[in-house]
């Protein structure tokens, strides 16, 4: 007797009808754990001030100038149009490469005329 | 058209010969023009003649179809119809209206009643949990926590379809029986001030709601749109009497009339008038709506509206109100822009009065002191237990949270209401027609509220309908569903929008 006892007590317990109605919950919302998955560019397009600009997932710099000449000259360089939100597509192959020139002149110990 | 008698002929028919054109609707049945239009039937001195008994073949139960942001879904009427023919009512967009219903103008057409009742026998089994159908055990989930259920969704409950029939005298100790709390809504004024009534309501008065539907300050100004109800003197004092005697009453203040319920000449501020008028006599609470107009007309509703504009001192105003309206939604409704001031200015007075606020026009929504824009409040022995799975409990806490600093994200899942995925689509709402029917008869309300849920293009999806304060902000990893969080509104909001136009 007492074996079955402990068997039966180890099998989950069999809900019925009434047990579900009285789990269901009308009394309150359920805060359940969420995972957003962004879809923005497929389905909605969301205007600045509905949402604010969302950055590309990707690794970014920021630079402040000194001047409105020296910051010219970049803009004109990277063909830079709409300066308020961001290059439309970022032309990093142009910085990267004009950055390895650098690097290589300078070991090549060709003067620069910064360094001047 | 035997059963219908003229209690006068004083001309009444040639005098409204400009609408009757405009309907066709007794032509087609032959029988002299104004004859069914019942909205007239007041003007033209021409009543129905109900028989001793209605029919006792009417379903007075279901779920209503605004369940999706509902705090009192489960819905009861006594009769198929109401004698009040008000000019504004939306039922007559519902198959119940006999100018949109073949079957029920055949009935009328071989002299049976227009009317039909609910057996009282039925709503005894129903409070005493005696029926085992799927829609039956659903509303059971909910009374057994001690939901309210809502007397009066389609048609006065207290009309004179109840002062000839006297079902509610019979309905009502079943309710106290069985400590059902009941809302009523009602203009009934004359019936409610009637002795018979009030003794039986005395037993158990504090399980009875009265939410007044009162849209005009001004008697003679009510009668012209409220064809045949009480005026608002009578509510009011029917209201003072009831909540003299422990019943909770409220301020239906809706749908609100520009030119009725806001102003008109001698009374620059009738709107603050009836609220403050309301107050004195008891009320608690005030329920608010603007207007919304039906895109799909029959003939007779556009003759109604062209009563009700005329009332107003706008003849055109249905053309302007549409051109505000976006044209994709059934119910046009205008925008935000326009009712700010005057939500606003109501809002204000309530506060400044202490009532509770309740707002159940979609725009501004989020102002409810409570989630049910009846203007329940949370706390209550009788009144507390309205569901909160609904979007206007989701809109009301999802600001909360955002005035708190602590916004919250929604998904479907949050909200979900259990009775809904037990209840068939077609149960709730007409099908229109039989393909339809076989094409949705597997649905169920809720795989209907979950797809408006994801879809913020349509008209009765949270985004829209709320006029983009509930924003779509990604979709749920674990559900696919969409995620909304709360964001305030401004002017011109309305006009962004965030999804990509298909033409694109």
């Amino acid at each position: 007797m007492d074996k079955e006892k402990k068997e039966n007590s180890k099998k989950e317990k069999r809900l019925l009808p009434g047990d579900f109605q009285r789990k269901i919950k009308y009394e309150s919302l359920d805060d359940n754990p969420k995972e957003i998955e962004q879809s923005r560019g497929r389905l909605f397009e969301f205007p600045e001030d509905l949402k604010g600009f969302q950055f590309e997932d990707r690794d970014f710099l920021v630079f402040y100038f000194d001047n409105k000449e020296d910051y010219t000259t970049v803009l004109k360089q990277f063909g830079i149009a709409k300066r308020g939100l961001s290059h439309p597509e970022l032309d990093t192959d142009k910085l990267v490469k004009l950055v390895k020139w650098y690097k290589a002149a300078r070991e090549r110990g060709e003067k620069i005329e910064e360094e001047e | 058209m035997r059963r219908l008698r003229r209690k006068n002929n004083n001309g009444g028919q040639t005098q409204y010969l400009e609408i009757c054109e405009a309907c066709g609707v007794c032509k087609s049945v032959d029988v002299p023009p104004g004859t069914l239009c019942a909205s007239l039937s007041k003007q033209a001195r021409i009543q129905f003649e109900y028989p001793e008994t209605f029919p006792q073949n009417y379903g007075g139960c279901r779920f209503s179809s605004d369940a999706f942001d509902c705090a009192i879904p489960i819905a009861i009427d006594s009769h198929s119809g109401c004698s009040y023919n008000c000019l504004y009512c939306f039922s007559n967009n519902l198959q119940r209206a006999f100018d949109r219903n073949n079957s029920i103008l055949k009935i009328a057409q071989e002299g049976g009643s227009l009317y039909k009742e609910w057996p009282i026998k039925q709503l005894e089994k129903f409070l005493a949990r005696e029926y085992q159908d799927e829609q039956s055990q659903a509303m059971y989930t909910l009374m057994d926590r001690g939901a309210p259920v809502q007397l009066g969704a389609l048609g006065d409950p207290f009309d004179d379809l109840e002062i000839h029939s006297g079902w509610a005298k019979k309905a009502i100790p079943l309710f106290i029986k069985y400590k059902q709390p009941v809302r009523i809504s009602t203009k009934g004024g004359k019936a409610l001030q009637n002795k018979e009534y009030l003794q039986l309501i005395e037993q158990s008065p504090e399980q009875f709601w009265f939410a007044w539907s009162i849209i005009c300050n001004d008697d003679e100004r009510i009668s012209k749109v409220d064809i045949n109800a009480p005026v608002t003197s009578e509510r009011l004092q029917a209201m003072k009497q009831l909540t003299d005697m422990g019943s909770r009453c409220s301020l239906r203040f809706r749908p609100f009339l520009p030119g009725l319920s806001d102003s008109y000449p001698g009374e620059p501020e009738a709107w603050r008038v009836l609220i403050e008028r309301a107050h004195e006599a008891g009320a608690e609470a005030v329920s608010f709506e603007y207007i919304f107009l039906s895109s799909f007309l029959t003939p007779r509703q556009k003759a109604m509206y062209q009563l009700m504009f005329r009332a107003m001192d706008w003849p055109d105003f249905g053309e302007w109100w549409n051109s505000q309206s976006n044209p994709a939604e059934a119910c046009r409704r205008a925008t935000r822009d326009y009712k700010h001031d005057m939500t606003k200015k109501v809002y204000d007075t309530c506060k400044g009065l202490g009532m509770r606020f309740g707002i159940s026009d979609p725009h501004f929504k989020e102002l409810n002191d409570t989630g049910c824009c009846c203007g329940m409040p949370e706390e209550d022995e009788w009144f507390g237990n309205w569901s909160r799975r609904q979007t206007t409990e989701v809109l009301v806490q999802a600001r909360r949270a955002y005035e708190k600093g602590e916004p919250r994200l929604f998904t479907y899942n949050d909200w979900r209401p259990e009775w809904a995925h037990r209840v068939p689509l077609t149960t709730m709402v007409s099908a229109s027609n039989w393909h339809n029917y076989r094409r949705k008869k597997f649905k169920t309300f809720g795989d209907k509220m979950r797809d408006i849920w994801n879809n913020p293009k349509a008209a009765r999806g949270p985004y829209q309908y709320f006029g983009k304060v509930l924003v779509p902000v990604g979709k749920d990893r674990h559900t696919d569903d969409l995620i909304y969080e709360y964001q305030p509104w401004y002017s011109g909001k309305e006009k962004k929008t965030i999804y990509k136009s298909l033409t694109q």
